[in-house]
């Protein structure tokens, strides 16, 4: 065998010792990971995408949702929400997923404590922090959003009709968009927000998570590739739900056309159906009418309205219903609108 | 009430109404009505309502404040013949008439 020179030996004890200290962190990071995750009660992974459009991954965030209500009953527990392997969050499920967070930490007596272990994409992280997740959590995060779209996140919460909240995330595209486009947007957010309350008496029955209901509502507003998208819901029983009792005379007409048990997405359709205005007038509606009104003032805009199981889709004006396994457990109403081709500001 | 006989509902009430009764939120219909329609009309005093300026008007809001009115006992005729809309928005005006003349019709989803 030939002998090594001298170089030669320096080389290969280098990488030994390379080698070996290298195995030596990596045994002392797996340890770390372990003592971490270890002093929990409750380990609960999240979805690896937030999605709610998609049957797979909606019954994925559904079931992240209602462990996380689950284990947030028990007393005195930590609670870990898992991120590690989460690479897509989409602003729908994100915002129904902090809405039960933000549910969950609005009760008074809450001895649960939940933290969330980051994910391995900085952009989810980025949108935790941006969202205010981690600060509810009482996380920080060295790092400040600034992936483009992370950054144009805005985030507002609050209970029953407050228009003023619309000035707080979207008040500053005043105009980038026309004021048509402005005030269409503004009667289907406050319409929202008002519906909260018609929709959120106590339904025990129907209600999985058996939480009290409230009027709250959440709203994300997003910009994005030209796009503006904004999202609000609650966790209330749901238009199909709230229909028969609080409109009986359009539930009679329903379940006379369609019978005694229709689909959620049908009921929803039916609701915004009949309640077109008298006047006549395109840009003017009543009631959940004007949630779809604000596409009318726009080419390109989407409504995808979601109420328990159902699914009511409005793109460039063509009607689309789709009813999933799972419900929500409540109503998101997500619009987007492009701005890039509309009237800009000076 | 400001400015005598004329209210401007973005100045005198808010920029941003919303919402059918109090219990919905702090600008709604209701309230609006009660605070500056309802005093009015009980003195038979003649009134002109600016409505621009304001982000919005829902239908739960204009038919909560004006159709509210004959809820309460007024007549149609009697709330035309004392209220004046003003708008630049003709279907505005157009809208509270109706309200007004179908307040018994409450079939708002």
């Amino acid at each position: 065998m030939k002998r090594c020179g001298r170089s030669e030996r320096i080389y290969q004890i280098r990488v030994t010792y390379k080698r070996t200290k290298r195995k030596f962190r990596s045994k002392r990071k797996k340890e770390k990971q372990k003592s971490n995750t270890a002093s929990y009660d409750h380990i609960i992974k999240a979805p690896i995408k937030l999605i709610l459009n998609d049957e797979n991954h909606r019954h994925n965030v559904l079931d992240f949702i209602e462990d996380i209500n689950f284990f947030c009953r028990l007393k005195n527990k930590r609670i870990l929400l898992d991120f590690s392997r989460t690479t897509h969050m989409y602003s729908g499920a994100t915002l129904l997923f902090r809405a039960h967070i933000c549910r969950i930490y609005n009760k008074k007596h809450i001895s649960t404590t939940i933290k969330c272990k980051y994910s391995k994409v900085p952009k989810i992280n980025e949108v935790l922090k941006q969202i205010g997740l981690l600060e509810i959590l009482g996380q920080k995060l060295n790092r400040t959003p600034r992936h483009p779209d992370v950054v144009h996140w805005r985030y507002a919460q609050g209970a029953g009709a407050l228009g003023e909240k619309y000035e707080e995330i979207l008040g500053s595209y005043d105009g980038a968009i026309t004021p048509a486009l402005s005030e269409g947007l503004y009667l289907g957010i406050t319409e929202a927000m008002t519906n909260t309350r018609h929709h959120a008496y106590p339904d025990q029955e129907n209600s999985s998570y058996n939480e009290i209901p409230t009027n709250e509502w959440w709203m994300f507003s997003q910009e994005k590739d030209g796009e503006l998208h904004v999202v609000i819901c609650d966790l209330g029983i749901g238009i199909p739900v709230s229909l028969p009792t609080k409109k009986p005379n359009v539930w009679k007409k329903i379940t006379s056309k369609l019978g005694g048990t229709p689909k959620d997405s049908i009921v929803i359709q039916e609701a915004i159906r009949h309640s077109k205005t008298r006047t006549g007038k395109e840009h003017r509606g009543k009631g959940l009418k004007q949630l779809t009104n604000v596409l009318a003032n726009t080419k390109g805009g989407r409504l995808v309205l979601f109420s328990n199981h159902g699914c009511y889709n409005v793109r460039e004006g063509d009607v689309s219903l789709f009813d999933f396994k799972r419900s929500i457990n409540g109503t998101l109403i997500a619009w987007s609108l492009p701005i890039a081709n509309l009237e800009t500001a000076a | 009430m400001n400015n005598g006989d004329i209210i401007n509902v973005a100045e005198d009430f808010s920029r941003y109404p919303a919402g059918r009764y109090v219990s919905d939120g702090p600008y709604s219909g209701e309230q609006f009505r009660r605070l500056f329609l309802m005093p009015t009309l009980a003195q038979q005093r003649e009134i002109t309502i600016v409505l621009d300026g304001v982000r919005g008007y829902g239908s739960s809001f204009l038919e909560e404040a004006f159709g509210g009115l004959v809820r309460e006992g007024y007549s149609s005729e009697e709330i035309l013949s004392l209220i004046t809309i003003v708008t630049s928005d003709p279907s505005l005006e157009f809208e509270v008439h109706e309200y007004i003349e179908h307040a018994d019709t409450r079939d708002t989803v």
